[in-house]
C-alpha cells in the first residue's frame, strides 16, 4: 500500500482580511492561521507516515517579502526529512516572482520542479514517476499541460499542474487547459493547484483541486484542507479530504421576520451560532452574519447598529469561538417605505427624495465634500479590497440608498416617539 | 377616515363601555375623565384598535391578557364602513363583528398602509410634543423650513436628528483631528506599517549573514593550524633545552660503573637479612640464661606449702550445715508462741458449737461440711423468698379487678335498645345525590328554554318575510345558500352586462350625435359633391351621349328612350347639362377633396355606430329575455318557502339568519327533551327513597314533587341510626377489652402461686442436714449458718497449727546427727562439741585450708609456663645458626668478618645503577615520547647556545599574532551565529501584516459608517430645504389664521423674513404690521405657533387626501382660559372637516365648549 498528500495553495504568511480585533479578544486564535494549518498538515503526513506529499504551486503570497516565512517552510520541510516522507512542489504564480522560492536552501528530501521545461522524477523503489513544471513568471498563459512528459508504463504517473483549466470565477486564467488535455496524458492522478475551492473534476482518472489548507477571507469559506491519497496494488483505492484548517470561514443568515422582540432576535442569533459551530466541529469560526426578513424589530435595529453589532459580537464570544467578521442589517419594515411615499407628508417627501436621489460615486462626493478628504487621508491598502469603500459599485449603491433611509426613518420615528 | 365608534369591550377599567362619535360631521370629540377614570387606558385603547395591543400592556388589571378586547367602526370617504374586533393576540387578532377573524390587510382601505409610529406622529399630538415644537423653534431662532418639517412630520426634534448624525460622524472623523475612530485607525495603520517595514527579514539579509559566517568559518580553521604546527616546534626546542644537562650527567655515571670492576651481586633483602640473623642469636643467648635462673626459685617456694585435703573434700556439707544452724535457732524461738495459740483457737470453736448444736462434740463438726459449702447458695435462695411472695399478691389483687371490670360492661350491653337496618335507604339516597341538585337544573333549565324560545320568535319575527310558528320554521324547507350564490353571480353577471350595455348604448348615441352634428356642420357649409352623385351624373351623360350617337350618327329613332332621359328638354341640351354638371363635381370633388373626405368618414362613422346600436338593442332584448327566466327561476326557488324573494344578495343574509335562527331553534327543542328526561328521572329517585323511608316506618313523610325534602328527612333518619351503631360498636369492643384482661389476670395468679411451690421444695432441700427445725424462719435459718461457719473455721486453723510445731521438733534431731557424722570424718578429736560450736569450727578450719591450696596452685601454673617458654628459645636460637651460615656461602665468605666489605662494594654498585635509570627517565619525560637516541641525535645537530632565542622568537608569533587573530575571528563567528538565530523563521511580520489587515477593517466599516451617517444627515437637510420651498406658501397661508384665531387677534398672522446670514426665518406680525421674531415670542405663544402649524398642514393636506382623525391629547393645559377655546374653535372648525379626537381631564375646558361659535361639531363624552 502507498500514501501521499495532496495539497496546494498555502499562502503562508497571508494575513486573513476582514476580522477586526476588539479589547480583550483572544487574538492569538486567529493570528498565524496559514501557519498552524500548514503544521496541521505537516501533522497529518508524520501521523499517517505517508510516503510523500505534494505542494502544487503558491507557497507564499507574491508580494510577501519576510525570509522569515521561508525559514518556516524550510523547517518544516526539515521535519519531514527526518520522518524520511519526500516532498515534490511546483511553484505556482504567486511563488514565480516570489525572491524566498528562489534563494530558499531546502533539504534534500525537497524536490523543486524547474520552471524551464516540463520533467520527471521517478521513485524506483514504490514505483512512482511524478511529473511537473513550476511557472517562469507571475502570468503563464501557454497550455503547460501539452508539453508534458507522456505516460511511462510500469509506473504510477502522478501529474503536478498548477492550473486554473478553462477558467474558475475568481482566479486568474493561468496555464489554461481542457480537462480533455489532461485526459488525454493518461496519468492516473493529476494534483492540481492554483483554484482554491475543493473540487474534483474526474474519478478516472482522478483529477483533483484539493483547495486551499486555510480560508483567509469571507470569499474562502467552508471546510479547508488537503487530499490524501491511497493506492494499492498500483490502482487508487480511497482519495479522502481532510480537514486541516483551523480558523473557518463562514456566511449565517438569519430570518427574522418572526422575531418581535429584541430578545427574540438574539435568541435566533444565538441559535443560528450554536448551528454554525455545530456544523464547523466547534472550530474557530469567522463569521458573517446576513439578518434578513421584514420584521417589527426592524427599526429597533437600525437605530442602533454599532452597539447591536457589539451585542451579538458578545454572543459569538460568550460562545467561545466565533469571531464577527460583519453584520449585515438587511432587514426590511413590515412595510413597504414605497407605500409611505404614497402620502403627502414631510416624510414621504423623504423617502421620495431619498428614492430619486441619483448616486453615484462623484454625486456622493459632491454632497458630501468631506469623503473626498477622508479618501485621500485613508492609506492606499484601503482599496486592495473588493468592495471599495469610498467609491460604490452601484449595486452597493442601492444598498447604500436602502440604508440611508432606514437610518433616517428610524431616526425620526424614534425621535417623535420619545417627545 | 373616520372613527365613528369605540367600543371599550374589556380593556383596562372599562367593561362593555362605548363611545359614540357618530356625529353629522367628522366632529370634535372631547374624551373628558379625571385622573384614574380611564383616559389613558381609553387612549391605549384607540391605538390598540387601529394598530393592535403592545406586546407589554397595564390595562391588564382588570382583565388578563386572553380577555382584552376592543372594538370599533370606521367609516372612509367613500362612505364604506368597517365594523371589527381587536384582541390581544400576535396572530388573528383582528375579528369581523362574527368573530371571525379578519386579515390584517382588511384595515388597509381606511388607514393606507400608516404604519403605526407614522400614524401617531401624523395624526397625534401630545402635550410634550408641543411643548417641545414650540422649543424647537425657538432654537432653530424661527428657521422656516425646519418648523414647517417639524409640523408636516410631526416630529418636533429634527434638530437632534440632524444633530446626532453629525455628532456620531464627527465621532467618526474630522479632517484634522487625532482622537475620532477612524483617525486613530489611520495614525494606527501607518505606525503598525512601520513596525511591518522593521520586522521584516530580507533574503539578500539573510544570505549576506550565511555566507560571511561559512567564511570566517573557513578562516579560523586555517589559522588553528599554523598556530598547532609552531607550538610543536616550540614544544621541541624546549625539550632540548631541558635533556642536554641530563645527557652530561648520563655519560660520567657509565665510566664510574665501568671504575668498579667485578662484583658480587647480593640479593636485594640481604643486608637486612644478615642484620636481623645477627641479633636474634644474641637475643635468644640472653633469655635462656635468664629463665634457667627462675624456674629454680618457683621450685623451692612451692615445696614449703602444707594443706588438709580432706576437710576441702567435704567443703559443700560444712557450708550446708552452717546455714541449717540458723533455721534451727529460729525453730525454738518460735515453738511455745504457737502452741498458747493453737490451744486459745480450740476453746473458742468448743464456745461457738455450744450456742447452736450442743448435741454435737467439736471433733464431730467435720460431718456440717458439705452443708456449709452450699452456704452461697442458700443465701441467694433465701434473698429471692421476698419477691416471690410479692408478686403472688400482686397477681391476685388484678384477678379481682378484671373480675369486677368485665361484669359491669356486660351489664351495659344488656342494657342497649335495639336497632333497625337501613343499608338499603343509604343506597337510595346515594342514587338521588349521585344526580346533583337535580330541582335547581330543572328550574334553571325550563328558564332559558322559556326564554330562548322568546327570542327565537323575536329573532323571527325579526327577520321577516316568512310568517310561522318555531316548529314550522324547523320543518321549512330552504333552498341552498350555493343555489342563491349561483343566482347572485348570475345577477351580478347580468347586471353587469346590463351596465355594459347601457353604458356603451350611451357612448354609441353621443357618438352619434356628435357625427351627425359634424355631418351638418359640413352639410352647412355647401352640399357636398360626393363619387356617388358624379357617377350617376356620368351615367347619365354616357346615355345621353349614346343617345345622341345613335341619333345622330346611325340616324336612330329614339324617341321611346328620350322620353325616359329628357321628357321635357332637348337632349342637346341635357346632355351638355349633365356634361357641365359632371365636370363642375369632378373639379368639386377635386378642390374640396378634404371636405368630401371627412363627409365620406362621418357618413360611414354615423352608418357603423347605427349598426352597432341596433347590435345593442338586440343584445338588450337578449338579457331582458334572460333577465325575466332569472327571476322566473329565482321566484320559483322561493315557492316552496312561500315568500316573495328580494334580490339574491339581500336573501344571503336572510337565509344566514334563518339558518343561524333554525340552529337556536333546534338547541331549544333539544333541551325541552332533556328537561322531560330529568323530570321522569327525578320522579323514579323520590319514590326510590319514600319505599325505603315507609319499609322503616317512618312517619308524616312529604308529598311535594321536589325531591329535595324527601333527600333531607332520609339523611335525618341515617344520620341517626349511624350514630347510635356507633355506641354499640364502642361497648362491644369494651367488653371484649375486658375478658382479655380477665383472662390475662387468671393466668397470672396461677403463675405467682406456682413459683412459691417451687421456691419452698427447693428451699426445704437446701436445709436438710443442717439439723434445724421446720418452724425457723429463713433469716434465722441464714444468721445459724453464720454461726457454725465460725466454728468451723476454727477448729481448721488450730489443726493447722498442731502440723507446724510437729516439723520444728524434727528438724533440730536431724541437724544434730549430721553434725556428728561430719566431725567424725575431718575432726575425730572434736566430737564431743556442742552442736552450734562444732559447726562454726568446722567452718574455720575449711577457709584456712582454702587458702594455702590456692597458693599451691598459682605457683605450679607459673613454672609450666616458664618451661614452655624455655623450650622454644632453644628452637629460635637453632634456626638462626643455619641462616647465618647460609648468608656466608651465598657472599662466597669463608667468615663473618669477610661479610663486611663484600657488602659495601655491592652497594656502590647498586647507587651508579639507580642514578643512571634515574637519568633515562628524566629524558624520557622531557623527550615525551622521543627515544633517548633521538633526542641525543638533535642535541648533536643544534647549536645550544642558539636554542633561547629561537625559543622566544616562536612564542612572540604565537601569542602576539596567531591567538588574537582567531579569537577575533570566533566572537565575529558568534555574533553571526547570535544574527542568524534571530532569523528563525518567526511569524512577527506576519503577526504585525494580520494586525494591520484588522486595523483596514475596522477603517472600512468606519469609513462605510462615516459615509452613511454624512449622507442622512446631507440629504435630512436637503429635503427639510425642498419641503419648505414647496410648502411655504400654502401653509403659512393657512397657519396665519390659525395663528390669528388662538392668538385672539394679538399676533395678525405669520411672515416670512430672512435673518442674518440670508435664511428664511418665521416671524409673526402684530396689529400695525410690528415683526416679531420667535425670540420675542412668550413660550405659550410659540406652543400656539407649533399647533398653528400643525392644523395647517393637517388641512393643507386635506386638499388632495383623504381625512384621518387628528388625536390631541391634553395640549391645552397649558393656554390660558381664552386662547384654549380660541384653540379649541379652531379645532371644532377643522373637525368639521376633520375627526379631532381630544382627550382631557381639565374640566374647565368642558365649560368652554359652551362658549364656542361652531358649538354643533362639539361632543362631550364623560368616561
Amino acid at each position: 500500500m502507498l500514501r501521499f498528500l495532496h495539497t496546494a495553495d498555502i499562502h503562508l504568511d497571508s494575513p486573513l482580511k476582514g476580522l477586526e480585533t476588539q479589547e480583550d479578544a483572544p487574538v492569538e486564535e486567529i493570528r498565524g492561521a496559514t501557519r498552524r494549518a500548514f503544521d496541521n498538515c505537516i501533522d497529518l503526513a508524520i501521523d499517517e507516515a505517508v510516503d510523500f506529499l505534494l505542494i502544487v504551486g503558491d507557497l507564499y503570497d507574491v508580494d510577501w517579502k519576510d525570509y522569515n516565512t521561508g525559514l518556516f517552510f524550510a523547517s518544516r520541510m526539515g521535519r519531514l526529512n527526518r520522518a524520511g516522507i519526500k516532498v515534490f512542489i511546483i511553484s505556482g504564480n504567486h511563488d514565480a516572482a516570489n525572491q524566498i522560492t528562489r534563494t530558499m536552501p531546502l533539504p534534500e528530501n525537497v524536490h523543486l520542479f524547474s520552471p524551464q521545461t516540463p520533467h520527471s522524477i521517478r521513485c524506483e523503489t514504490i514505483g512512482v514517476i511524478i511529473h511537473g513544471q513550476s511557472y517562469s513568471s507571475r502570468e503563464v498563459t501557454e497550455n503547460l499541460a501539452l508539453r508534458y512528459p507522456p505516460y511511462e508504463a510500469g509506473y504510477f504517473n502522478i501529474g503536478l499542474l498548477h492550473t486554473s483549466l478553462t477558467g474558475r470565477e475568481g482566479h486568474e486564467n493561468y496555464a489554461p487547459c481542457t480537462l480533455d488535455d489532461l485526459l488525454a496524458k493518461g496519468y492516473d492522478y493529476w494534483a492540481l493547484g492554483h483554484v482554491h475551492k475543493r473540487e474534483i473534476l474526474s474519478e478516472d482518472p482522478w483529477i483533483v483541486f484539493p483547495g486551499n489548507l486555510q480560508g483567509r477571507h469571507i470569499r474562502e469559506s467552508g471546510a479547508k484542507g488537503a487530499t490524501m491519497v491511497t493506492i494499492e496494488d498500483g490502482r487508487i483505492s480511497e482519495v479522502k479530504a481532510h480537514e486541516l484548517d483551523v480558523l473557518r470561514w463562514t456566511t449565517c443568515r438569519v430570518d427574522l421576520s418572526p422575531c418581535t422582540t429584541t430578545g427574540n432576535v438574539l435568541d435566533s442569533v444565538q441559535q443560528a451560532f450554536e448551528r454554525e459551530l455545530a456544523k464547523a466541529d466547534d472550530r474557530q469560526l469567522a463569521l458573517r452574519l446576513v439578518l434578513t426578513g421584514r420584521c417589527p424589530v426592524h427599526s429597533r435595529l437600525l437605530e442602533r447598529t454599532a452597539q447591536w453589532t457589539e451585542e451579538f459580537r458578545g454572543l459569538g464570544a460568550g460562545l467561545g469561538n466565533i469571531w464577527l467578521e460583519k453584520v449585515l442589517y438587511q432587514t426590511s419594515r413590515t412595510i413597504d417605505p414605497e407605500e409611505i411615499a404614497d402620502q403627502d407628508t414631510a416624510l414621504s417627501g423623504l423617502i421620495q427624495a431619498i428614492r430619486d436621489l441619483s448616486l453615484d460615486s462623484d454625486r456622493l462626493t459632491k454632497l458630501v465634500p468631506e469623503l473626498a478628504i477622508l479618501r485621500s487621508k485613508m492609506p492606499p491598502e484601503i482599496h486592495d479590497d473588493e468592495e471599495p469603500v469610498l467609491a460604490p459599485s452601484s449595486e452597493k449603491i442601492a444598498d447604500l440608498r436602502t440604508e440611508v433611509q432606514d437610518l433616517l426613518i428610524a431616526r425620526l420615528l424614534q425621535h417623535g416617539k420619545n417627545r | 377616515m373616520r372613527l365613528k365608534r369605540l367600543q371599550l369591550k374589556a380593556v383596562g377599567p372599562f367593561t362593555d363601555r362605548t363611545l359614540n362619535f357618530n356625529s353629522n360631521v367628522p366632529g370634535l370629540h372631547i374624551i373628558y375623565g379625571p385622573n384614574e377614570a380611564g383616559k389613558s387606558s381609553s387612549l391605549r385603547a384607540l391605538k390598540a384598535l387601529l394598530y393592535g395591543f403592545d406586546h407589554q400592556t397595564p390595562d391588564n388589571f382588570l382583565h388578563n391578557y386572553e380577555q382584552l378586547l376592543v372594538g370599533g367602526c370606521l367609516e372612509n370617504s367613500d362612505g364604506e364602513e368597517l365594523v371589527f374586533w381587536r384582541r390581544k393576540k400576535r396572530l388573528g387578532d383582528l375579528l369581523d363583528e362574527a368573530g371571525t377573524p379578519l386579515p390584517a390587510s382588511a384595515l388597509t382601505p381606511f388607514l393606507h398602509g400608516l404604519e403605526p409610529e407614522i400614524f401617531a406622529s401624523l395624526f397625534g399630538i401630545d402635550h410634550d410634543a408641543l411643548v417641545h415644537g414650540g422649543e424647537e423653534i425657538l432654537a432653530q431662532k424661527g428657521e422656516v423650513g425646519q418648523a414647517l418639517f417639524a409640523a408636516g412630520s410631526g416630529i418636533s426634534s429634527l434638530r437632534q436628528v440632524i444633530d446626532q448624525l453629525e455628532q456620531e460622524a464627527a465621532e467618526l472623523f474630522k479632517a484634522s483631528g487625532q482622537k475620532p475612530e477612524i483617525n486613530r485607525a489611520i495614525t494606527s495603520f501607518k505606525e503598525l506599517k512601520r513596525e511591518f517595514k522593521a520586522a521584516i527579514l530580507s533574503c539578500k539579509d539573510w544570505q549576506d549573514n550565511y555566507d560571511t559566517l561559512n567564511r570566517a568559518k573557513k578562516d579560523r580553521t586555517r589559522l588553528e593550524e599554523e598556530r598547532d604546527s609552531k607550538n610543536r616546534e616550540l614544544r621541541r626546542l624546549e625539550r632540548l633545552v631541558q635533556a642536554i644537562p641530563e645527557l652530561a650527567a648520563l655519560s660520567s655515571y657509565r665510566q664510574e660503573l665501568r671504575a668498579l670492576g667485578e662484583v658480587v651481586v647480593l640479593p636485594k633483602d640481604f643486608a637486612e637479612n644478615h642484620r636481623r640473623t645477627a641479633q636474634t642469636i644474641r637475643e635468644a643467648e640472653l633469655q635462656l640464661e635468664k629463665d634457667s635462673e627462675r624456674c629454680k626459685k618457683l621450685e623451692v617456694q612451692r615445696q614449703a606449702l602444707i594443706f588438709n585435703q580432706k576437710l576441702l573434700d567435704c567443703a559443700a556439707g560444712v557450708d550446708a550445715l552452717h546455714q541449717r544452724l540458723g533455721e534451727y535457732k529460729k525453730g525454738l524461738k518460735d515453738r511455745p508462741e504457737r502452741e498458747g495459740m493453737r490451744i486459745s483457737l480450740r476453746k473458742e470453736a468448743a464456745l461457738l458449737l455450744q450456742q447452736v448444736r450442743p448435741d454435737l462434740t467439736l471433733d464431730a463438726l467435720e460431718s456440717l461440711g458439705p452443708v456449709l459449702a452450699r452456704k452461697k447458695s442458700i443465701q441467694r435462695l433465701g434473698a429471692g423468698h421476698e419477691a416471690i411472695s410479692q408478686q403472688l399478691l400482686q397477681a391476685e389483687k388484678q384477678f379481682r379487678a378484671a373480675e369486677q371490670d368485665y361484669q359491669g360492661t356486660m351489664q351495659s350491653l344488656a342494657a342497649m335498645p335495639a336497632r333497625q337496618n337501613s343499608s338499603s335507604l343509604l343506597a337510595a339516597v346515594k342514587i338521588a345525590q349521585k344526580e346533583g341538585d337535580i330541582d335547581a337544573l330543572l328550574d334553571r333549565k325550563r328558564h332559558e328554554t322559556t326564554e330562548g324560545k322568546k327570542a327565537c320568535q323575536a329573532e323571527l319575527k325579526r327577520i321577516g318575510r316568512w310568517t310561522g310558528d318555531l316548529q314550522q320554521l324547523m320543518e321549512l324547507s330552504l333552498p341552498l345558500p350555493e343555489t342563491i350564490l349561483q343566482f347572485e353571480n348570475q345577477d351580478g353577471i347580468l347586471a353587469e352586462t346590463q351596465r355594459e350595455l347601457d353604458k356603451e348604448q350611451k357612448n354609441l348615441v353621443q357618438e352619434l350625435s356628435k357625427a351627425q352634428i359634424e355631418i351638418k356642420k359640413i352639410t352647412y357649409a355647401g352640399e357636398i359633391p360626393s363619387e356617388k352623385s358624379l357617377n350617376e351624373t356620368r351615367k347619365k351623360r354616357e346615355q345621353g351621349w349614346q343617345l345622341l350617337r345613335r341619333q345622330w350618327l346611325k340616324q336612330e329613332d329614339i324617341t321611346g328612350d328620350l322620353l325616359n332621359y329628357a321628357p321635357d328638354r332637348p337632349l342637346a341640351e341635357t346632355y351638355e347639362s349633365y356634361v357641365e354638371q359632371a365636370d363642375g363635381l369632378a373639379d368639386r370633388l377635386r378642390h374640396e377633396a378634404d371636405r368630401v373626405a371627412s363627409a365620406a368618414s362621418l357618413r360611414a362613422q354615423v352608418e357603423i355606430v347605427q349598426t352597432r346600436l341596433e347590435d345593442n338593442d338586440l343584445r338588450r332584448t337578449v338579457l331582458l329575455q334572460k333577465r325575466q327566466k332569472l327571476d322566473a327561476a329565482w321566484n320559483k326557488l322561493w315557492q316552496p318557502v312561500d315568500i316573495a324573494p328580494l334580490s339574491p344578495k339581500e336573501m344571503t343574509g336572510w337565509l344566514a339568519a334563518m339558518d343561524r335562527l333554525r340552529y337556536r331553534t333546534g338547541d331549544l327543542i333539544k333541551k325541552e327533551q332533556e328537561i322531560k328526561n330529568d323530570v321522569q328521572r327525578r320522579q323514579n329517585l323520590r319514590l326510590a327513597v319514600i319505599e325505603e323511608l315507609e319499609l322503616l316506618n317512618v312517619p308524616e313523610i312529604p308529598q311535594a314533587e321536589a325531591l329535595g325534602p324527601i333527600l333531607v328527612l332520609a339523611e335525618t333518619i341515617l344520620e341517626r341510626s349511624a350514630r347510635q351503631q356507633a355506641a354499640e360498636e364502642k361497648l362491644t369492643e369494651k367488653r371484649e377489652t375486658a375478658k382479655n384482661h380477665l383472662k390475662q389476670a387468671k393466668e397470672d395468679l396461677v403463675h405467682a402461686q406456682e413459683a412459691m411451690g417451687r421456691w419452698q421444695d427447693q428451699w426445704r432441700k437446701m436445709i436438710s442436714g443442717l439439723g434445724l427445725t421446720n418452724d425457723i424462719t429463713v433469716y434465722e435459718a441464714i444468721d445459724l449458718i453464720d454461726v457454725l461457719q465460725n466454728c468451723f473455721d476454727r477448729a481448721e486453723k488450730a489443726a493447722d497449727l498442731r502440723k507446724r510445731i510437729d516439723g520444728i521438733d524434727r528438724d533440730a534431731l536431724n541437724l544434730e546427727k549430721d553434725v556428728k557424722a561430719l566431725l567424725e570424718q575431718v575432726a575425730p578429736d572434736k566430737v564431743n562439741l556442742p552442736l552450734d560450736q562444732a559447726i562454726l569450727l568446722l567452718h574455720t578450719l575449711l577457709s584456712q585450708s582454702q587458702k594455702e591450696y590456692n597458693l599451691y596452685d598459682s605457683l605450679s601454673k607459673q613454672l609450666e609456663t616458664l618451661q614452655t617458654e624455655v623450650a622454644g628459645t632453644e628452637k629460635t636460637l637453632q634456626s638462626a645458626r643455619t641462616q647465618m651460615n647460609d648468608l656466608l656461602r651465598i657472599a662466597k665468605c669463608n667468615k663473618q668478618e669477610e661479610l663486611a666489605a663484600v657488602m659495601e662494594k655491592f652497594d656502590d654498585y647498586r647507587r651508579l645503577k639507580e642514578k643512571i635509570s634515574d637519568t633515562k627517565t628524566t629524558l624520557a619525560k622531557i623527550g615525551a615520547g622521543t627515544e633517548i637516541e633521538e633526542i641525543i641525535r638533535q642535541a648533536e645537530a643544534i647549536e645550544a647556545d642558539q636554542l633561547p632565542g629561537r625559543i622566544e622568537i616562536l612564542q612572540r608569533d604565537i601569542t602576539e599574532r596567531i591567538h588574537p587573530e582567531i579569537n577575533g575571528i570566533s566572537q565575529a563567528i558568534g555574533e553571526l551565529n547570535n544574527k542568524l538565530a534571530t532569523m528563525d523563521g518567526s511569524a512577527g511580520a506576519a503577526k504585525i501584516a494580520e494586525e494591520m489587515q484588522e486595523e483596514l477593517a475596522r477603517m472600512r466599516r468606519l469609513a462605510r459608517r462615516y459615509a452613511l451617517v454624512k449622507l442622512a444627515s446631507k440629504i435630512l437637510q436637503l429635503e427639510i430645504e425642498r419641503y419648505r420651498e414647496t410648502h411655504q406658501d400654502p401653509v403659512l397661508r393657512i397657519g396665519s389664521r390659525y395663528f390669528r384665531e388662538m392668538t385672539l387677534g394679538s399676533f395678525g398672522g405669520l411672515r416670512t423674513d430672512v435673518d442674518d446670514k440670508g435664511a428664511p426665518v418665521l416671524i409673526g406680525l402684530r396689529p400695525g404690521d410690528i415683526r416679531v421674531p420667535v425670540e420675542g415670542m412668550s413660550s405659550g405663544t410659540r406652543d400656539q405657533l407649533f399647533l398653528a402649524l400643525r392644523l395647517a398642514t393637517l388641512e393643507y393636506r386635506l386638499e388632495s387626501h383623504e381625512p384621518m382623525p387628528f388625536i390631541v391629547d391634553d395640549v391645552l393645559i397649558n393656554f390660558d382660559d381664552q386662547r384654549a377655546r380660541a384653540t379649541l374653535q379652531a379645532l371644532a372648525k377643522l373637525s368639521v372637516r376633520n375627526q379631532v379626537i381630544l382627550f382631557t381631564h381639565h374640566r374647565q375646558l368642558i365649560a368652554e365648549v359652551e362658549n364656542i361659535d361652531t358649538r354643533d361639531a362639539v361632543v362631550v363624552h364623560n368616561l
